[in-house]
């Protein structure tokens, strides 16, 4: 047998259920997992990876819609981290619905953030500019695996 | 025949014009629908050419989409090596 340098699997898989600290924390009452939001933004806007926290800078606005978004609806919101070969990752349980809104300025991105841990950013993503008038918007979810789940430390 | 909600309230499908528009890249599939007023007097509608890249007639009453994500964020894991 030989030794293999490696950022350990169930490392990355442990990162996104909150276990290792290597830096400051946070308290935690228990092992509940934290609450999620979805914000989405302005194709005008700069949200980005250096987004750390959700911000109404660039936000949409209009009908139906109020600041900050909408929450993650599943129990839990994120799907359970896994693992697959080398690669930890997970993806919000259920589809992301904003009901009934009218957003007349076009928009191109949604910020997923941590509503629990003070609005932190989780991940940003972005698709093709849209305006919607009287309607839904839905964000579904890809397939939660280690090629298309929707956050992945690879 | 369904209604639709629209900004002058729920309409009957039979006083609208559907604009269905697909988009498969990369990235995303999007599905979005788009209703006109019959006889709509838009632009778009002659010309056959988007009043925007967010939607096609700007006079539409009533827009929505479906986006299915396709690209994920990836983040790298590394253990390197000593000095």
């Amino acid at each position: 047998m030989a030794n293999t340098q490696a950022l350990c699997t169930s490392f990355k898989r442990e990162i996104l259920n909150g276990i290792h600290a290597l830096g400051t924390s946070v308290v935690r009452a228990g092992t509940t997992p934290d609450s999620f939001k979805a914000a989405l933004y302005l194709a005008s806007a700069t949200i980005n990876a250096g987004t750390t926290a959700y911000t109404v800078t660039g936000e949409v606005s209009g009908t139906n819609y109020s600041a900050g978004g909408v929450d993650l609806t599943g129990s839990p919101d994120w799907i359970a981290p896994d693992i697959s070969g080398t690669t930890a990752f997970s993806t919000p349980t259920n589809s992301i619905v904003f009901t009934n809104v009218t957003l007349g300025t076009a928009f191109d991105a949604v910020l997923i953030y941590n509503s629990t841990q003070g609005d932190k950013a989780v991940s940003v993503h972005t698709f093709g500019s849209q305006t919607i008038t009287a309607g839904n918007f839905t964000l579904t979810m890809p397939t939660n695996d280690a090629t298309t789940g929707l956050l992945r430390i690879a | 025949m369904a209604q639709v909600n629209t900004i002058h309230g729920l309409m009957d499908e039979s006083q609208l014009m559907k604009l269905p528009g697909l988009v498969d890249n990369d990235n995303e599939h999007t599905s979005t629908v788009e209703y006109c007023l019959l006889n709509c007097p838009g632009d778009a509608h002659k010309t056959g050419v988007p009043d925007s890249v967010s939607h096609f007639c700007n006079l539409h009453v009533h827009r929505s989409a479906h986006v299915t994500l396709k690209k994920a964020v990836t983040a790298e894991g590394v253990a390197a090596s000593f000095a």
